[in-house]
């Protein structure tokens, strides 16, 4: 049987700023089975952190789970005591951040950082901390873990920063790791480097991986299965094959097409016109009709479902037809 | 390490030689010398002024009469009062006893104060707690120590009578711990009020703005519990600005708490500095006003000392 290891069912998070709530996550549906990656991705401030924050309730004070449920192995995390989830963070769901420069404490040792996690879920004493410590810098392929265990992150590179991240998110062998944009803020080199970490840890550990990114190229490196978000809502979910052979919605036909492309001169580089618009001032209908090249009137007018074949799910009235197995397939 | 100190403590060398040098020329300058009172006096005759002058140093050049006095203070000679004749240096030892012991209470409570308030309303910033701790805050830091340490007197000595009225000691009982507590626990309280408003501002602000950091969210991330969270990753983090606060007011702790000793008859360098002002005892105005400016000093080379241990990025080198 197919047991999904995480659930999410019709999340909505919203935020209230003094300007009023605005829904950052907007009815958002995703699972993943044990050894899976999905990706998530979409433009900056489509809602791709706050789903991740979600997850593990770490939303900001102002950030509130308004609707929806998380299952986390059948358990609903959404309403889960805040004692239970300290229990399952770090330990069986881990999170990476985007920013290695700022995510670790700088008055303490990474050593430290790292045994706190440690000491905390697997209940080791000091020596036994260490050990396990040095184990975990080694996995993640630090040079010299036996001395980089008593440095501080100030002493460290970024790249070697986000290793040490890894490692800690790693080190309570959690059955779910969520990475948010974890080699954005490095550059090339280091960036596949990590990716490549990434891989290798899936495989030997099995263990199922959330990324985020708003990097097509990423995305094609890691993923199994695709979630494409577009202003805190689900426009595309699918597999990985499929989403590059077969993508759907004009949104993820927009990025996929502003991928450079080694044969294609500069000026046939296809960027999505106009911007997300503000949380505060949606468009009614779809959300995406002002930059659609396709916009209908009804677009205007209404919002469209998620309409699905064969596992292809895609938010778009192009496919309206999907249940009655007329395919258009838009472009 | 110790370089970093040997070099902050020959950096201070000219400081303080430029700070003497000010404090004895506006003491030089100001208006009203022991002279005068003894002029005011009609019994006094010329000649007798001029023998006291002659006798205080008071008729040679200014500069001759810093020279004087440095070299007595650089042998731990800080001249007489003219007020007691008793050696100046005896005069601040005795005061700084009792100085040192206030101030250290008080600082010691204004933290015990200070920390639950301040860690409660960054915690439960807007919250009903942080409300509270505001208008404490603020009535402590806005309400004046004279107004504050006569209410004491009169609720606790006057009406209650269950602690002394002022002093350090029953007579007869200088050795006796109890007594010396009574004594100081309403001064103590007092002068840590001051303290305790500002504090409770620093360590919120302070905390709410490490709050936002990205390794706190890390911290949560690895599953602590909210109190770990914000004692060992926010509170530890936060408390540069409470060290540069405490390193700034413990050398002027030093120098005397002149209104909370005057209220309270307590007999440190605050009483002694009003005295000796009123009597225009300039040596001993000036030993007091040289012992808060090394003071000044020393705390800043050990408020950067502790910069380094709080924070491993601070190097010395
Ligand atoms: N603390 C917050 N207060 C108000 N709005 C927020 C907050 N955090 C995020 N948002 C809003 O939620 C939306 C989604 O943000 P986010 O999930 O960070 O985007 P991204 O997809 O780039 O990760 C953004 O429009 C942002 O303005
Ligand atoms: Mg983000």
């Amino acid at each position: 049987m197919d047991e999904y290891l995480l659930e999410v069912r019709g999340l909505k998070t919203h935020f209230l700023g003094n300007k009023g709530e605005i829904a950052a996550v907007d009815g958002v549906d995703f699972a993943v089975k044990k050894g899976e990656t999905l990706c998530i991705v979409g433009e900056s401030g489509c809602g791709k952190s706050v789903t991740s924050m979600s997850i593990l309730k770490l939303l900001p004070p102002e950030g509130k789970i308004v609707e929806g449920n998380i299952f986390f192995k059948g358990n609903d995390l959404v309403k889960m005591s805040e004692s239970n989830m300290t229990a399952i963070r770090g330990n069986e769901i881990s999170m990476i951040f985007q920013e290695p420069m700022t995510s670790l404490n700088p008055v303490y040792t990474v050593g430290k950082q790292i045994g706190e996690a440690i000491r905390l879920h697997q209940h080791l004493d000091k020596k036994q901390t260490r050990e396990k410590v040095i184990e975990m810098l080694k996995l993640v392929g630090i040079p010299a873990p036996e001395k980089r265990v008593d440095e501080y992150p100030h002493e460290l590179s970024g790249g070697m920063r986000q290793r040490v991240m890894i490692a800690m998110a790693l080190s309570c062998n959690p059955e779910l790791l969520i990475a948010d944009e974890p080699t954005t803020a490095l550059d090339v080199t280091i960036q596949a480097q990590i990716l490549e970490l990434l891989k290798e840890i899936k495989n030997r550990l099995n263990t199922s991986i959330i990324m985020i990114t708003h990097d097509l190229g990423v995305v094609a490196e890691v993923a199994d299965y695709v979630l494409v978000m577009y202003a805190g809502e689900v426009v595309e979910y699918c597999d990985v094959k499929t989403l590059y052979k077969k993508p759907l919605h004009p949104y993820t036909q927009g990025l996929l097409n502003s991928l450079p492309k080694i044969e294609e001169t500069k000026e046939m580089l296809n960027i999505i016109e106009g911007t997300v618009p503000s949380l505060y001032d949606m468009p009614s209908g779809c959300k995406f009709w002002p930059r659609c090249p396709y916009a209908q009137d009804v677009c205007k007018k209404e919002r469209p479902k998620l309409y699905e074949k064969d596992n292809h799910k895609v938010k778009c009235f192009l496919y309206r037809d999907f249940e009655k197995g007329e395919i258009n397939y838009g472009a | 390490m110790k370089r970093y100190i040997s070099r902050r403590i020959l950096v201070s060398i000219p400081t303080f030689f430029g700070i003497t040098i000010l404090v004895f020329l506006v003491s030089s300058l100001a208006s009203g010398s022991p002279l005068e009172l003894l002029l005011s006096n009609q019994n006094i005759s010329e000649a007798e002024i001029k023998r006291q002058s002659i006798k205080l140093g008071l008729d040679q050049p200014l500069y001759i009469q810093y020279f004087k006095w440095m070299g007595n203070m650089l042998t731990g000679n800080l001249g007489e009062s003219y007020r007691t004749m008793q050696p100046v240096m005896d005069m601040i030892i005795n005061g700084l006893g009792a100085t040192f012991l206030l101030a250290i209470t008080a600082v010691i409570l204004a933290c015990l104060i200070s920390l639950p308030f301040g860690i409660q309303s960054a915690r439960y910033q807007n919250k009903a707690w942080d409300n509270i701790s505001s208008v404490f805050s603020f009535f402590a830091t806005s309400t004046p120590s004279f107004f504050l340490g006569l209410v004491f007197l009169y609720f606790f000595s006057v009406k209650l009578k269950i602690l002394p009225i002022g002093g350090m000691n029953d007579i007869g009982q200088e050795n006796n711990v109890l007594s010396l507590l009574k004594h100081l626990i309403m001064p103590a309280i007092i002068l840590s009020f001051q303290m305790v408003g500002t504090l409770i501002q620093f360590i919120r602000s302070s905390m709410l703005e490490v709050m936002k950091e990205d390794y706190v969210r890390t911290a949560r991330a690895k599953g602590l519990k909210e109190r770990v969270v914000i004692i060992k990753h926010v509170l530890r983090n936060s408390l540069i600005p409470v060290v540069t606060y405490l390193g700034m007011e413990i050398p002027l702790l030093l120098g005397g708490a002149v209104v909370t000793e005057q209220v309270f008859s307590w007999p440190g360098l605050g009483l002694l500095m009003i005295k000796s002002i009123a009597a225009r005892d300039y040596p001993v105005v000036l030993g007091i006003t040289v012992l808060v400016a090394v003071a000044v000093l020393v705390f800043n080379i050990i408020t950067d000392l502790i910069y380094g241990l709080l924070d491993p990025r601070i190097r010395y080198d």
